[in-house]
């Protein structure tokens, strides 16, 4: 038989619950929609002690403060400063040397660290020496010794300054493959390097792997793909402004457009063993030369006179030689004004005290300047940021479709 | 008779409310290790093995405390123990037979979990092999090494204070595999001698800890999988030993 008195308790008792889950619950109602890149890691011990805290959970531990270092990840990306606890240059460091020494068979903690090390803080001597710690701790890993070895090549220009050690590692690299074709495909990877370093793209591969091991719609991802599109766009505009002063040098006058240099002879001379494969111009249906737009779907465009000096650059025995047009790529554009916005908004976050609320506050204070054709900046999310035009074609798939 | 105590710890054991409500949180947190495995950025399936593997320690550690710590104090309450002990049954009897009872349920429940989570690992699509379960072997040695450690406990302190010493025990036992890298800092001479002395006191559980590399699909040589399972038949026999010493002579 219930009571009176059950009732009333069994009613405070689900009222209170009710009360208690809705509370709950209200934290999610503000909680932001984006990825936080913001995180605090200033208790980060040293390897030993971590393991000694992990309780016998080593690997899982390592994961969990993995997991939770994402936003400090997101937040490096622009910021770059790699600071914990009042120190700068000393976070990610201690993080993975934590990390590795948990856990240290998963692979993830490596691409990461060679990315966050290498590319993102330019610290390229740690990223090659935790890429060489996981060839000693997985020795059949082919991708930890690519890495390494893009690394030494692009980095540390080891092929032209020590060839021996670069053949010795090569050697050292096929040696631990464990089938002929493995073994075959690190004398391929050397001969594609080279190929590619005489085009001036030899860090594409190195970005590539980057890109295919990061999460598709990261800071990261978005890092690296915009790092490729600079590298492709200069890449095309270099080509174009080589055939644009092949021509002048021909014909005695600069071209007045860019279709101009589609001549078979120009390119038959600037590529004899073919056209390259992210090049501006390209073979179409009819089998004619045509002009490729730029990464994020613009075209390349021809303007008079030389290039202007970047801000800043001295006079050097290259900038010296002049040319009587120059190519532009408004993808290198909009890529040098986008990270100029986000360099503009940490500075405003890290230094003032009440940021300003809007578009004209945030332009009177940090005059960014005009920003490129086609393009507006914009007020977004308390951020200043770039809107650009919709491109006349699309932008080329960086991210390579999964087979 | 040992045998007859043995079983009815063992059903007793099986039906207690400690036993099977952390049955059931492991199996609420198996399912939900998953989310885990999809926030990591990657397919997830390494760190759902770990959470799992992890889980199985962790949540058997519990079981295995909380149920040794009252193995002996239940029967004085409920004074159960009298009517055991007023046969002509020696002692040590009594505690090896529930010491065993509650090695078998404890086992028993450690291979219902192993079988739970590699199941659901290999339908959340991970790679489910011989290493896994070689790991979660350890893992049930482990288990069954703390309940002896709290049963030992038990037999020298009241039930709580055996729960808490049987934890820090377990924190200790997996310390004492990292502490020779940590050795450096006392620079020899007496301290280095009381550490290792205190540090040998204690059952080193990172013996039993190859789980982690399980995940990754290593193996491990079965010469050092007899050894480890010897290393911890060694500890309960003695830690058993210890609380047969102590409660043949406590006043109960």
């Amino acid at each position: 038989m219930i009571r009176l008195g059950d009732v009333g308790w069994w009613a405070f008792a689900v009222a209170g619950f009710a009360g208690v889950a809705l509370w709950n619950g209200l934290n999610f109602v503000d909680a932001p929609v984006g990825v936080p890149r913001t995180k605090d890691l200033t208790f980060l011990p040293k390897p030993e002690v971590a393991e000694i805290l992990a309780c016998g959970q080593q690997a899982l531990a390592a994961k969990l403060r993995w997991i939770d270092s994402f936003d400090y990840f997101e937040l490096q990306i622009d910021l770059k400063n790699d600071q914990v606890a009042g120190e700068a240059g000393l976070g990610y460091t201690r993080l993975y040397d934590i990390l590795l020494g948990l856990d240290p068979l998963f692979r993830p903690y490596y691409d990461q660290a060679a990315l966050n090390l290498g590319a993102v803080e330019s610290r390229h001597f740690q990223a090659l020496g935790i890429l060489l710690r996981g060839t000693m701790v997985m020795p059949t890993d082919r991708s930890l010794w690519q890495q390494a070895a893009i690394e030494l090549y692009t980095t540390y220009d080891l092929e032209r300054r020590h060839p021996q050690q670069m053949s010795d590692f090569l050697e050292q690299w096929a040696s631990a493959m464990t089938t002929d074709r493995e073994r075959q495909s690190v004398l391929d990877w050397m001969a594609a390097m080279e190929r590619r370093q005489s085009l001036g793209l030899a860090e594409l591969p190195y970005w590539q792997e980057q890109l295919e091991r990061s999460q598709p719609g990261s800071q990261a991802d978005k890092f690296i793909t915009a790092t490729i599109q600079g590298m492709l766009a200069t890449f095309g505009r270099n080509e174009l402004q080589g055939l644009a002063d092949a021509y002048t040098a021909r014909h005695l006058v600069p071209p007045q457009t860019l279709r101009q240099l589609l001549d078979p002879d120009l390119i038959n001379a600037r590529y004899p063993h073919g056209l390259p494969p992210w090049g501006p111009v390209v073979i179409n249906a009819d089998h004619h030369f045509t002009l490729r737009s730029d990464p994020l779907g613009f075209p390349y465009e021809l303007l008079p006179g030389p290039a202007p000096a970047a801000p800043g650059a001295s006079a050097t025995a290259a900038s010296i030689v002049t040319s009587a047009c120059h190519v532009v790529s408004r993808t290198e554009a909009i890529l040098n004004y986008q990270r100029r916005a986000t360099s503009i908004n940490l500075r405003f976050i890290a230094l003032a005290n009440t940021p300003p609320t809007s578009l004209e506050a945030m332009l009177a204070a940090a005059n960014p300047g005009p920003p490129p054709t086609g393009t507006r900046w914009a007020w977004r999310d308390n951020q200043l940021v770039l809107d650009v035009d919709p491109a006349p074609t699309p932008a080329w798939a960086i991210r390579p479709a999964k087979l | 008779m040992i045998h007859v105590i043995a079983g009815a710890t063992f059903r007793e054991t099986v039906r207690a409310r400690a036993f099977v409500l952390l049955l059931c949180f492991y199996a609420a947190a198996v399912m939900l290790s998953r989310v885990i495995g999809w926030i990591s950025g990657t397919d997830g399936h390494i760190v759902t093995t770990n959470l799992v593997m992890s889980l199985q320690s962790i949540a058997g550690v519990l079981v295995a405390v909380a149920t040794a710590s009252v193995l002996v104090h239940t029967e004085i309450q409920q004074k159960t123990l009298y009517t055991v002990l007023s046969r002509p049954l020696p002692r040590w009897h009594f505690v090896v037979g529930k010491f065993l009872g509650l090695a078998g349920a404890l086992v028993v429940g450690q291979a219902a979990m192993l079988a739970v989570g590699l199941l659901y690992l290999w339908a959340t699509g991970a790679d489910v092999g011989f290493p896994l379960a070689l790991g979660g072997i350890l893992t049930i040695a482990e288990v069954v090494v703390m309940a002896a450690v709290s049963l030992c406990l038990t037999a020298l302190a009241g039930p709580l204070l055996a729960a808490t010493l049987s934890l820090a025990t377990y924190a200790l036992g997996h310390a004492v595999g990292t502490l020779p890298k940590l050795m450096y800092h006392l620079h020899g001479g007496f301290q280095t001698y009381v550490c290792v002395t205190l540090a040998s006191a204690v059952p080193d559980l990172s013996r039993f800890t190859f789980r982690d590399q399980a995940a990754y699909g290593k193996m491990l040589p079965l010469g050092e999988f007899a050894v480890d399972l010897v290393y911890a038949a060694l500890w309960i026999a003695l830690l058993v030993a210890i609380a047969v010493a102590v409660l043949r002579r406590k006043q109960l």
